[in-house]
């Protein structure tokens, strides 16, 4: 009986755990010596103002994923925009911003940026392996203004594993459909107040697409991390000091070009001959030394950092000046069939009377991001208050140099090869950012009241230089100060209500002129909490009013090579929401229990002004005209069975369909814009995510999961050129074996 | 009380700090800087075109100008390239009687009418450089159905659209007869007369064959001379409808032209003189690309062409009827008179010459004039047809191309800033 009992309340905690976002989790309560996770695992209510959500170790060991699309999955207001069906450049935004690369969310990875350069080019082209995290943690609303420089969504911060306080390794190995493979090792351990750990990291696919002519669709990635770190006690303080070392890279065979509807509806996986020389070629290095100190009431963290991220994209970007997606919406048009037909390796390049040439981009860029942070939570009373001070001080740098080119190929008897010498650059230049950012926040005890005030201030030289002309560039001063004022009111032990303010923005890039209005909006959250540590409730109301919606673009959002990183003024626009969870364990037996979770998150976005713009999503828009890539509803279920020695999950997504454009095409005059994909849906879907796993105790454990059980291929997105499928269904087993 | 006032005091600030007082911005340029324009970057504004006006308001006289260029320079051009191509579907017509009856004179009138396309060309040549208005509308349909080179011209499209009109049906299929109005611009306008007309080997030129075209072979010549006729006859007629189109929306009370001329005044769709103005500068910008990147550039190996980025004879233009000098003498001439302002009136020679006299750049128009008295001597002195001259003198190609891009750089730079004028978004990431 004993026995039972000891082991229904560890079932418990795992159950919740592995239910539910923010869990109270008993055994994953571990001292982040690191100071590199932000959300406390211990809280039972948290009572923190502003959405929080944390994903830990064992949810994230759930499912296995690789896929940061999948795992946000069960986080409530989050938008996606798939693309590759793997996640490899994820496209995520909160509470109605613009997926596009991520963007305008800050990414961080363990509480620095990691995108290549957050300030100068803010598109996470580098995105850290998400199969080597221990935790991630997503911040909206208020809490997002300690975690600039763009704060109008959110943050999202991935955690690498910690520098263990004892010897400990495990390795994880892994193969399933289309090639895929997996291994994946660490080892770390503590020797004379010295700790260290070594991860590594291969990933790799053949696609699972089918190319003509034959060849992969697959990548290739990998990834490697050591820490040092050294211990000390001094007085009253505790002294920290790490060193972070790590290094990834990745090859992979994509590209931008989809498909038309009618081989979309044939086969979702087939891929166009001209697709066959595409290939992404990205390496990414870190280096941080870290020193953190605390005592009872005092911690503070500094962080030196600097990331060097380099990519070169091969991809089609035209064939004769004709974007492919104007191709591939009409391909049927005896002006575009003969190219079309070269597209799919049908017709030759060169034939009597015409050379019609595919145009490959090769997109390279250079990016470096590096700075000094110090982060700092103060404990102290005043006036018989309980006050929590918050503050930081960030020293940033971070710079982009582009190295476009693009490159002739010839398509002959369905296979494309390079025409020599066919070589032109195009764009050239470099942005750089010197940013310095400060934070404070105060949060003060009033009884059930716990308010909390704080300002975040970014002060930006901007520098833009066109690498081509010596005369084409501009020197920018931003300043800006962001305000915001959250509160909890405790009900209960188990209850209360949330609320929050703030002023978000997303900082301009360093070639827009200072005249052009920066994104700004005013956020607002109201909501509610409940745990009694079984059932767990939250909902959250969130409005973002913004002043002028502004977007940019890339290839892979506009498709026009032309307007590459122009950027566009969208007016004001409102988002406003709801997000939804609920999490509760249903005992079964004393053996079995099932978790559940159900999250469900409502959006709207509209424009609330009329303009035309020529930007590629919107066109000309009006009062009321939905924001692209936004699904009003989405709803994801979650349900476990598990034992002592096994456990089964299954996870249910739902998104609603959301429009590909927002507003039509217009003509002024002589000036005309098409809006491609005008009045068009990327409709509904549904995916389920099946997983298991059997404990061998001394032996391991064996695991089984199924991505997208039920097959579902349904277009996820007409961009950046034509229809792309999600991933379909794939089998993966897996060991793990930990020590 | 006492929970109150730090409250309150929370809440102004908050207030203070919300209302949006915590934010600057300033920078400064350089001189070409262009919105991150200038490294092939976007032109395209956030909003609707607004034209650039003059820092300093000009005393010059735009109106004035837009109305020259438009009744002396800009309609002559149009109205006589109409008149040729009446003249070229007479002549044709006229020498398909003779091929089908196999007179004596089909040969004479074979040149008539090649002489007649000749015409017709070069006299469209002048108004490529002119693009402005009807011409441009509906992604350049008009322009397309006359002439679509270099996108246009795939011998083997056109060669299944001759063998589709002399079956009166596409490939064989009764419910769909054949109509030059729904062609594609590829397979009709000057380029298909070209081939039509001019093009000695008889064969089609497609790799793959359909039932339409497998009999087209094995057809003696008279036939397939007599089918090519035919419809390059049927071709010179759309011609002919689709230059009466284009001139029906220029002229008359509410064209194009009269909204050019009254920019400013109420039903002009353009606001000011200088907008106007605008709007023909932009169809200079045809030099830079068409011209001397497409024309001249790729057959001498600039850029990737047919024979990957080597020297490439046949990729001139109307390489099939060694037309490609008279092409571009029309285009350097057709430039010329719109800069100078020199067309049909002798006594109002107003043109972009004087404006920039009166802009303090002199200079600018003296370096521009020169550049085309060079581009046009170069290619003068080009003996016998482009085509060899690629091959065999390609040093005199290269010269005439030099002598291009002298004029498109003052083009391009000084000539748009001293007359505040706007840089058409197609030039943005040209070749230089």
């Amino acid at each position: 009986m004993t026995k039972y009992t000891r082991m229904n309340k560890s079932l418990l905690a795992m159950a919740v755990a592995v239910a539910l976002p923010n869990a109270y989790a008993e055994e994953a309560a571990k001292d982040d010596i690191e100071h590199i996770q932000i959300i406390s695992h211990y809280d039972k209510l948290r009572t923190e103002a502003g959405s929080a959500t944390l994903l830990t170790e064992e949810q994230l060991g759930e499912y296995e994923y690789d896929d940061i699309h999948r795992v946000l999955s069960s986080v409530p207001g989050v938008n996606i925009r798939e693309e590759d069906g793997y996640g490899l450049r994820p496209n995520i935004g909160f509470r109605g911003v613009t997926p596009e690369r991520s963007k305008k969310i800050t990414i961080m990875e363990d509480g620095v940026l990691i995108g290549p350069a957050p300030y100068s080019a803010p598109a996470a082209y580098y995105f850290p392996q998400t199969t080597r995290m221990t935790a991630v943690e997503v911040f909206k609303g208020p809490a997002a203004i300690k975690h600039g420089p763009q704060t109008i969504a959110g943050a999202l911060n991935l955690v690498t594993r910690s520098v263990p306080e004892f010897t400990e390794g495990a390795i994880d190995i892994a193969a399933g459909g289309d090639g895929y493979t997996k291994a994946h090792g660490y080892f770390g351990s503590v020797v004379n107040n010295v700790g260290f750990l070594f991860e590594a990291v291969n990933v790799q696919a053949d696609g699972f697409k089918e190319l003509d002519g034959g060849g992969d669709t697959g990548f290739d990635k990998n990834d490697f991390l050591a820490k040092f770190n050294y211990r000390l006690q001094q007085g009253d303080f505790e002294h920290n000091f790490g060193l972070k070392l790590s290094y990834a890279d990745e090859v992979s065979d994509e590209t931008y070009l989809g498909l038309t509807e009618a081989d979309f509806a044939e086969n979702p996986y087939r891929r166009y001959a001209a697709t066959a020389p595409a290939e992404m070629d990205t390496e990414h290095q870190q280096v941080m030394f870290t020193h953190s100190m605390s005592s009872d009431n005092l911690s503070l963290t500094t962080r030196l950092y600097r990331n060097d991220y380099e990519r070169a994209w091969l991809k089609l970007n035209s064939i004769e000046g004709k974007s492919p997606q104007e191709i591939l919406l009409n391909p049927e048009a005896e002006d575009n069939l003969r190219l079309f037909e070269i597209l799919k390796g049908e017709q030759d390049s060169i034939v009597p009377g015409a050379a019609n040439f595919l145009t490959m981009g090769t997109n390279d860029r250079e990016y470096y991001s590096q700075g000094l942070q110090i982060d700092g939570d103060f404990t102290f009373k005043l006036f018989d208050f309980a006050h929590e001070l918050s503050f930081g001080v960030r020293l940033h740098e971070d710079e982009i140099e582009r190295k476009h080119f693009e490159e002739s190929y010839e398509m002959k008897s369905g296979v494309s090869t390079l025409v020599e010498n066919s070589k032109r650059f195009t764009t050239l230049n470099t942005e750089h950012t010197e940013a310095l950012s400060v934070y404070v926040e105060d949060k003060v005890k009033f009884d059930a009241l716990t308010l909390g005030v704080g300002v975040r201030g970014e002060l930006m030289d901007m520098h833009y230089q066109n690498n081509n002309n010596a005369n084409d560039w501009l020197d920018k001063t931003t300043r800006i100060w962001l305000p915001g004022l959250s509160g909890f009111y405790q009900l209960s032990e188990d209850a209360g209500l949330l609320f929050g303010i703030h002023r978000g923005f997303s900082p301009a890039s360093p070639a827009q002129s200072s005249e052009i209005e920066i994104e700004k909006s005013t956020n607002y959250e109201f909501g509610g909490r409940f745990n009694d540590g079984v059932t767990e409730f939250e909902v959250v109301s969130f409005f973002n009013d913004y002043s002028n919606l502004k977007e940019s673009c890339g290839q892979s959002n506009c498709g026009d090579s032309t307007q590459q990183d122009a950027e566009f003024n969208g007016g004001a626009a409102h988002v406003y929401g709801l997000e939804a969870q609920f999490s509760q364990r249903y005992p079964l037996n004393l053996q079995l229990d099932i978790p559940y979770s159900l999250v469900y998150t409502y959006t709207k976005g509209e424009f609330k002004n009329d303009r035309r713009t020529t930007f590629a999503q919107w066109g000309e828009v009006r009062n009321g005209d939905p924001l692209p890539y936004l699904p009003e509803h989405q709803v994801s279920f979650n349900i476990g069975l598990s034992a002592e020695k096994w456990r089964t999950s299954l996870a249910v997504k739902y998104i609603g369909a959301m429009p590909e454009a927002a507003g039509r095409s217009w003509t002024e005059g002589t000036q005309e814009f098409t809006l491609y994909l005008e009045g068009q849906e990327v409709p509904s879907s549904t995916t389920v995510d099946l997983s298991a796993s059997y404990d061998f105790d001394n032996y391991g454990q064996v695991y089984l999961k199924v991505d997208n059980l039920l097959d579902e291929d349904k277009i996820v997105s007409r961009r950046p050129y034509g229809a792309r499928p999600g991933k379909p269904r794939q089998l993966t087993v897996g060991y793990k074996y930990q020590f | 009380m006492r929970v109150l006032s730090p409250l309150s005091a929370v809440a102004v600030a908050v207030t203070l700090l919300l209302s949006g007082c915590g934010e600057s911005s300033s920078s400064t340029a350089g001189s070409e800087f262009a919105g991150a324009n200038g490294s092939n970057g976007p032109t395209t504004p956030t909003t609707p075109t607004t034209p650039t006006t003059p820092t300093t308001p000009t005393t010059f006289d735009e109106a004035a100008l837009v109305s020259n260029l438009v009744n002396n320079v800009l309609t002559p051009a149009l109205v006589q390239f109409d008149e040729f191509a009446k003249a070229q579907k007479t002549q044709i017509g006229q020498y398909c009687v003779a091929e089908k009856a196999q007179s004596t004179e089909s040969a004479d009138l074979h040149e008539k009418a090649k002489d007649s396309w000749r015409a017709a060309m070069a006299s469209w040549q002048y108004v490529e450089m002119m693009q402005v208005g009807p011409i441009l509308t509906n992604g350049k349909e008009l322009k397309g159905n006359i002439y679509s080179w270099p996108a246009g011209g795939a011998l083997c499209n056109i060669d299944l659209d001759i063998v589709y009109h002399d079956d009166g049906v596409i490939n064989g299929n009764a419910n769909n007869p054949y109509n030059i109005k729904n062609r594609t611009t590829d397979r009709k306008g000057l380029i298909a007369i070209e081939h039509a007309l001019f093009n000695t080997n008889y064969d089609h030129n497609c790799t793959t064959v359909n039932d339409a075209l497998t009999p087209w072979n094995g057809k003696t010549i008279n036939e397939r001379k007599v089918a090519r006729c035919e419809f390059a006859s049927t071709v010179a007629g759309d011609i002919v409808d689709n230059s009466a189109e284009i001139l029906s929306r220029w002229q008359g009370d509410s064209g194009f032209a009269s909204q050019l001329i009254n920019a400013g005044n109420s039903g002009s769709q353009f606001d000011s003189a200088h907008t106007a103005l605008n709007e023909i500068s932009k169809a200079l910008f045809y030099m830079t690309k068409e011209l001397k990147d497409q024309k001249l550039g790729e057959p001498l190996g600039l850029f990737t062409n047919s024979c990957g980025s080597n020297i490439c004879p046949q990729d001139v233009e109307s390489d099939i009827s060694e037309h490609s000098k008279e092409n571009l003498l029309a285009n350097i001439r057709a430039f010329r008179q719109i800069f100078t302002g020199e067309g049909s009136n002798a006594d109002n020679t107003l043109g972009f010459d004087d404006f920039l006299d009166a802009e303090q750049g002199s200079d600018v128009k003296q370096r521009m004039l020169t550049g085309l008295d060079e581009a046009e001597a170069a290619l003068l002195a080009i003996d016998g047809s482009l085509k060899d001259a690629v091959e065999n003198d390609t040093a005199s190609v290269t010269n005439v191309h030099d002598k291009v891009k002298d004029v498109t750089d003052e083009l391009k730079n000084d000539f748009i800033n001293k007359l505040a004028l706007e840089l058409p978004q197609t030039s943005a990431g040209d070749n230089d």
